[in-house]
């Protein structure tokens, strides 16, 4: 199951690592996690684009019960984001503690490390976003 | 084409069955099943079931179920739609007897959880999403309900009390519901002072994690007159799996559609359903779906929970024997036991649950945040 997970993770690096989307050329629609066909228009002409790195949070949870690869992290936080550009991301949050969280606050994506193969020690890495410091 | 009627059902209690295997448990219910339908053979199987594969390393559980019975040669099948499963299941069989093509099918689900660390449960149950986000983030199926749950206080200015009084309700029914993993009632207070699983979500929202298996025997009703619940409907429906994706969150849209279609073809209307079994692995979801089924204007279900409008006396009872809170959400078993406890319900089985006149019932089975729903509606005659 770890090896899949890894070589999953490999072929969709680039979503994982630069926020890579997909643009609609049609209707300018913006899908993130990618996918192979506009839901608005049909179109299957899509081209690959970079998301904006800050956004606000509209919604979070704090996490005590994890599933197996996270359990030694807990309790994390999972905030629903929406970026500048208004497309929604699901995402860790770093860098803040529980009771500073609000709705509506800025933040901004930051390389993490995000949980690691218990009985090798690799480390795997991914997106978590922290508060914007004006 | 014919109506369709429950010819006999069996289960087991949810709960925590460690001297059961997962064939066991489905032998059982199948076995009571068919034994109240007084017949020996079907002419298919279909079993739901969301996990059996990496909880128990048990596939192939249609000719597996069926060589137990030793019901050789019968067609069977497993379906999956996470833990709408089984009420996925019953709608096939539905429509296999429904088109002629079988006359007397067996159809039911399964589920075997508390083999497995709660983690590992956990883990399987996110693979009812999508795996990148999930993988992604650490979610669990209860933390994207935590972020729905927040995103419902701050749109209907609902205080994070009013979420939970569907856990309450859940438990005050089960007190008398043989088959429930729970019987004891619980308070408000206990809801939100029980331990944090994904905030705001405390343990109580959640449903628990256990083992059932729940069969029913349907048939053709060509020799059969009267004195049987039938199948009056059902619509089942799919949205974005990716929840970010879709348009609006707290708008259960499959559910939405899935009733729609269910009511068209039973030719009724949401005020006619007398007793419901809403799908509430969490105490949001049970809110959310009330509101897409059209029980309750979008924005009004935590407060109606709370004034007892739902409650077993109340105008409009929902989760007559405990719902997934309290009498368990053996996943792909669920939508079985809803169709069953409502069947008891239109035949004056429910016994102290019993809701007086009950014409009509329905039941809303959601696989994961809805990415899959199933209506079905049922009633007497």
């Amino acid at each position: 199951m770890i090896l899949m997970e890894r070589i999953s993770n490999w072929r969709r690096k680039l979503e994982r690592y630069r926020l890579l989307a997909v643009k609609c050329r049609r209707c300018k629609a913006i899908y993130y996690p990618i996918r192979s066909k506009c839901l608005k228009c049909g179109s299957e002409d899509l081209e690959y684009i970079e998301l904006p790195k800050r956004g606000i949070l509209e919604s979070y949870t704090v996490i005590y019960t994890a599933p197996s690869r996270f359990t030694r992290y807990t309790p994390y936080i999972v905030g629903l984001i929406k970026l500048d550009n208004g497309v929604k991301i699901l995402a860790q949050l770093t860098d803040v503690n529980i009771d500073e969280i609000h709705i509506g606050m800025h933040v901004e994506a930051t390389l993490r490390r995000l949980y690691d193969y218990g009985d090798e020690d690799q480390i795997v890495y991914g997106v978590k976003f922290r508060p914007v410091i004006e | 084409m014919s109506d369709v009627v429950i010819l006999g059902y069996g289960y087991t209690r949810v709960g925590e069955h460690w001297n059961k295997d997962i064939i066991d448990l489905a032998y059982e219910a199948a076995k009571k099943a068919l034994s109240m339908a007084n017949v020996d053979s079907v002419d298919a199987i279909y079993v739901g079931n969301m996990l059996s594969e990496y909880l128990e390393l048990q596939g192939h559980l249609g000719a597996y179920i069926a060589s137990e019975l030793g019901l050789d040669d019968t067609p069977a099948v497993r379906v999956d739609a996470a833990d709408a499963s089984g009420a996925y299941a019953i709608v096939e069989a539905i429509k296999a007897v429904k088109t002629g093509e079988y006359k007397t099918v067996l159809v039911g689900g399964v589920e075997k959880l508390t083999d497995s660390l709660p983690a590992k449960v956990f883990e399987g149950m996110t693979y009812s999403e999508d795996r990148f986000t999930m993988n992604m983030t650490g979610l669990t199926n209860a933390g994207i309900c935590g972020i729905l749950a927040r995103l419902y206080m701050n749109k209907y200015k609902v205080d994070r009390r009013s979420i939970s009084y569907i856990s309450v309700l859940d438990h005050e029914n089960s007190v008398n519901a043989e088959h429930a993993h729970f019987r004891n009632k619980i308070s408000i207070e206990a809801v939100l002072s029980s331990p944090m699983i994904a905030d705001p979500l405390t343990l109580l929202d959640t449903s628990p994690i256990c083992d059932g298996a729940a069969f029913i025997v349907v048939t053709s009703s060509d020799d059969i007159k009267e004195g049987c619940v039938k199948f009056l409907g059902y619509g089942v429906s799919t949205q974005n799996i990716i929840i970010t994706q879709r348009d609006d969150i707290l708008y259960l849209k499959a559910t939405y559609n899935a009733v729609k279609k269910a009511l068209k073809m039973a030719n009724l209307n949401i005020e006619n359903i007398d007793v419901a079994e809403i799908h509430d692995s969490y105490s949001i979801l049970g809110v959310l779906a009330l509101e897409a089924l059209g029980i309750d204007e979008s924005g009004t279900a935590a407060i109606k929970l709370s004034e007892g409008v739902h409650n077993l006396k109340g105008e409009k009872p929902i989760n007559t024997f405990g719902g997934l809170k309290a009498r368990g959400h053996p996943l792909g078993a669920t939508g079985v036991y809803q169709v069953i406890e409502v069947a008891m319900q239109l035949t004056g089985r429910a016994g102290l649950n019993q809701v007086e006149n009950a014409k009509y019932g329905l039941i809303h089975s959601m696989g994961g945040i809805d990415t899959t729903s199933v209506v079905i509606i049922l009633g007497f005659g």
